[in-house]
């Protein structure tokens, strides 16, 4: 049965990525290149579905966009005058063109 | 580990990370080509490609790409040394032959690495083994191949088209950790499903400063690297590569 521990000696985790390729040398032949397409698609996968939000806590604090709340409740004043019944406008037939 | 006559390696490499030092460019690595020719006549420049974006008040956006070194492939192609600003890197491909004449040739393209960059100490050392598995097919399960696999509640179908698998394994042992990837990659033919098990070993604190030393740790890693193949695979397997 699989457990979490932490690494010997401890080491300062900054951030959460799904797949490790830095640390690994690279490779030169078709499997290993395979292991990098997999891997690649691996981390667009991970942060296509929004995790680098959760994750991505420090990228958060430097993010300076400050959000208005939409006001839910708004009054407009407005002004009818009762001008009486109309009469339809004229119609021009003009079907040349 | 026990000698399998077909053993499903297909690419191994020993890598040591090195601190760079101002007097080490990419010009001074290209002098290991012209002594290296005739062994390794092919060479290509490697770079390193990084970018940037940052938001706030402004939007920017900034890409560079440097050189890092040379890599240099053998005649048959089928063996390939990278010489970078920041480290040393030797691939052996299929077919492996022994670790002892993979390790001395490593070994000796090392010297001459050391040669050109003598002042860069050894920040970390790794040995690394991709193996590829062809199962044959119908596979009941992977179980009956693998001990190491993804493992799929038992409420679920068990059929998997694809996975990619990556285990970070602290080993106290040797002062290191186990990088192990697994993933399914298109098979060689109809009648298989090709597994990548991919083991990465590194060790990067406690090490010596004097070189022997440090090439002595390999072994350690070379044997750990077996013990976690080793711990990775059923009998089933070990039948099929014998």
């Amino acid at each position: 049965m699989a457990t979490v521990t932490l690494p010997q000696p401890p080491v300062a985790i900054v951030d959460i990525w799904p797949v490790d390729l830095a640390s690994m040398p690279r490779a030169s032949g078709p499997e290993g290149a395979e292991v990098l397409r997999m891997a690649r698609f691996a981390t667009r996968y991970w942060f296509d579905r929004g995790e680098r939000v959760i994750n991505g806590r420090h990228a958060a604090d430097d993010f300076s966009y400050q959000p208005v709340p939409p006001k839910r409740i708004s009054h407009v004043q407005v002004r009818y005058i009762d001008q009486g019944r109309g009469k339809p406008l004229p119609l021009t037939w003009d079907w040349d063109d | 580990m026990a000698h399998y006559s077909r053993a499903p390696i297909t690419e191994a490499l020993i890598d040591l990370r090195v601190t760079p030092t101002a007097e080490v460019d990419v010009a001074a690595l290209e002098s290991i080509h012209s002594q290296e020719a005739e062994r390794y006549p092919e060479k290509k420049k490697l770079f390193a490609f990084t970018a940037e974006l940052r938001t706030g008040d402004e939007v920017s956006a900034n890409a560079t790409q440097l050189e890092r070194g040379w890599a240099l492939i053998s005649v048959d192609k089928r063996q390939v040394f990278q010489a970078q600003v920041d480290g040393f890197t030797f691939s052996r491909l299929t077919p492996y032959e022994t670790w002892e004449s993979f390790r001395q040739e490593a070994f000796r393209l090392w010297q001459i690495y050391r040669a050109v960059n003598p002042r860069g100490a050894v920040t970390r050392i790794a040995v690394r083994y991709l193996n590829r598995l062809d199962l044959p097919l119908p596979l009941r399960d992977f179980k009956d191949y693998l001990h190491t696999v993804p493992e799929i509640g038992q409420d679920l179908p068990q059929s998997l088209s694809g996975f990619f698998m990556q285990l970070h394994i602290p080993i106290p042992d040797v002062f290191g950790t186990a990088i192990v990837t697994e993933t399914l990659i298109p098979p060689s033919s109809p009648e298989v499903a090709s597994v990548v098990l991919d083991i990465n070993l590194a060790r990067d604190h406690e090490l010596p400063t004097d070189d022997a030393d440090i090439w002595k740790l390999f072994e350690d890693l070379h044997n750990y690297k077996n013990k976690v193949f080793e711990g990775c695979i059923t009998d089933l397997t070990r039948e099929m590569i014998k």
